[in-house]
């Protein structure tokens, strides 16, 4: 007998072999993704677990990694395979609730925070649009809103829904000519920017004002021109005789989760869980100039990754604490079982298995970036060389991105993306 | 010496069993008109059923007999634009190719090249003018111009709750006269599917 409860700590000894930290594995890839080298951060990539319960994540690194890298196709294959991967880990595996109710959750298959999942079909959408593809990039838009359907229904009836992706749905509506729909869209993420208290974007302002007054809806027009103090320039016609260039800079990165052990009292008995806790990156750029000819847009805000997911660990704090605080007791009375069986030492044993095994869930995506910048610029037809500023938090100008001369188009929208990580301290 | 014997055999059991789950993909060829659904999503057979559908409808209409009566020939239709306006990303290309195929082999109808396939052709017109001899160039000014046009969309309603899931696809085709704008014929198909996602995995 005692040489089974022996057994079962060899066991639990074996399972904690894998229990090295997720995030700390991912270092060199981030200096890859700061020196401007996504390919070879690829196959470093490639290096971490590629299947299992880590499998959604790499896939999404990978996508991501692709999508820097210019390769837009292959990162659409990529989320194509995260998204089906997400719909069957809907399912409930047994096994691996026993593992996450009796050692912990890095056992389950990680199946992506509300704002993560979102972010597939946001950066699915990106991807088509870049490649020109815009009825693609509809399909991902309408996908957006069976996904908080679904996230609603599984989750505790709670979703953390990204404002930004409301957003460019209502882009991607306005750019195929329905402009109602565009406006509702408009309507959900002025909505959700004000649920999630960020700053509402100048621009989606804009076109809340615009498109209001082009539907006739007056006294929805007057309502925000009163709120905002602008008026809608230019109008829809307006917009119609020109072309538009948007950018987009994704800078740093997404906060990384760090474990805090806390002491948490049931009926008397002290009981150690370790919870996630979020570690924000540091800022590098405070915003970003774009110059076409001689018109300038600055960039603001419109996606928070670090803001969602923090709200998102706020939403869901109740329903992690329960079943951390279940497994807590589960572990304590196994060890009391065994204490009475097998005496103080195998007691104690186990006791020191379940504690040291107690480590919290620290996988997240980690090529999110921290936040999105973006500016929209209207111009008439025509050439024109253009550049993109990088402001950093000082104020001053740390990178100027040659765009060449670009060439602008009645009624079309050029799109252009840059990511910024960190400071390229690689030296030449 | 029981015991010793009986735990080599179990041993030896349990390799033979992992031996057979080291798997190499299995292949086998089905018949192209076999139902195969997997994933629930738009597959080749929503394609072939739409397609033949829609085929049948309009071969079957007024307007064609209406045409051939009046101009003595065959009705010239170019493929406009079909659109994705569903939750899923749909390859229309390959429901129009069938639908194109069925007509040309009825005899009762023609296509010209849509305009994103003649760009190549004409270019090829273009070479021809420059270096084809005298006797066997294709001059351009000699397209057949189109009589009609035909354009379309995908629409999807889906509904979804616990582990069940609707989807009802609708695919409208229209085809428009070139001349006058009429629309002088419109086909519909609609599919529905419902979907029961197993609880455990």
């Amino acid at each position: 007998m005692l040489a089974l409860r022996y057994c079962y700590i060899g066991l639990l000894l074996a399972v904690l072999s894998g229990c090295v930290s997720y995030s700390q594995s991912f270092q060199k890839i981030e200096t890859l993704m700061a020196q401007q080298k996504p390919e070879v951060a690829l196959q470093e990539l490639e290096k971490l677990p590629t299947t299992g319960a880590n499998e959604l994540l790499y896939l999404l690194n990978k996508a991501m990694l692709l999508r820097m890298a210019g390769k837009y196709v292959e990162s659409n294959i990529a989320f194509e395979q995260a998204k089906v991967l997400v719909d069957k880990l809907e399912a409930i595996s047994v096994a691996e609730q026993v593992g996450a109710l009796t050692i912990n959750d890095n056992l389950m298959a990680y199946e992506g925070e509300d704002y993560e999942q979102i972010a597939i079909h946001l950066y699915a959408a990106l991807n088509y649009i870049e490649l020109g593809l815009w009825d693609n990039a509809r399909v991902e838009a309408l996908q957006v809103d069976e996904r908080i359907k679904r996230i609603k229904e599984k989750r505790d009836g709670k979703a953390v829904q990204d404002a930004f992706a409301a957003y460019l749905s209502g882009l991607i509506f306005e750019y195929g000519g329905e402009l109602s729909d565009a406006m509702i869209a408009y309507r959900r993420a002025y909505q959700l920017y004000q649920r999630n208290k960020q700053t509402v974007p100048l621009y989606l302002k804009k076109d809340l004002l615009r498109l209001s007054q082009y539907l006739g809806l007056d006294q929805e027009y007057d309502a925000f021109a009163k709120k905002f103090a602008m008026t809608a320039t230019p109008t829809v016609q307006q917009m119609k005789q020109q072309g538009e260039v948007v950018v987009l800079v994704h800078q740093s990165l997404a906060p990384i989760k760090r474990t805090e052990d806390i002491l948490v009292q049931r009926e008397g008995v002290p009981l150690r869980i370790s919870f996630p806790v979020y570690q924000s990156r540091p800022d590098y750029i405070r915003q970003a100039r774009l110059l076409v000819g001689d018109k300038v847009a600055i960039t603001v805000i419109v996606d928070d990754f670090d803001k969602l997911a923090r709200l998102s660990l706020e939403t869901h704090r109740a329903a992690m604490m329960a079943r951390l605080v279940a497994r807590a007791v589960i572990k304590r009375s196994a060890a009391n079982a065994v204490k009475e069986q097998g005496g103080e030492l195998a007691g104690f044993l186990v006791d020191a298995a379940g504690m040291m095994s107690e480590v919290a869930d620290t996988r997240s995506w980690l090529t999110l970036p921290k936040n999105i910048h973006f500016a929209r610029l209207a111009l008439p037809e025509g050439e024109y060389a253009a550049r993109l500023e990088l402001i950093g938090m000082a104020g001053h100008v740390v990178q100027t991105i040659d765009l060449g001369r670009v060439d602008i188009q009645k009624g079309k929208q050029l799109w252009l993306e840059h990511v910024y990580v960190a400071p390229n301290t690689a030296t030449p | 010496m029981i015991h010793k014997t009986l735990k080599v055999a179990f041993i030896a059991c349990l390799i033979l069993g992992l031996s057979g789950c080291a798997t190499s993909t299995k292949v086998s060829r089905v018949d192209t008109d076999s139902v195969q659904d997997l994933s629930g999503n738009w597959n080749d057979t929503d394609s072939r059923l739409v397609s033949a559908r829609m085929v049948t409808d309009m071969l079957s209409r007024k307007w064609l007999t209406q045409y051939q009566v009046k101009h003595g020939k065959n009705p010239v239709v170019i493929v406009g634009q079909v659109r994705n306006l569903s939750h899923e990303h749909i390859n229309v290309r390959a429901f129009i190719a069938d639908i194109e195929r069925e007509l040309i082999n009825s005899g009762e109808v023609e296509f010209v090249a849509s305009s994103s396939e003649r760009g190549e052709v004409r270019a090829e017109r273009e070479d021809q003018a420059q270096h084809a001899s005298m006797d066997t160039r294709n001059v351009a000014g000699e397209e057949t111009g189109a009589d009609f046009m035909l354009k379309g969309q995908i629409n999807t309603i889906f509904d979804a709750a616990a582990d069940m899931q609707v989807k009802y696809y609708q695919v409208d085709l229209t085809l428009i006269s070139l001349k006058d704008n009429r629309k002088v014929w419109v086909g519909q198909k609609k599919i529905k599917k419902i979907l029961e996602k197993s609880r455990f995995r």
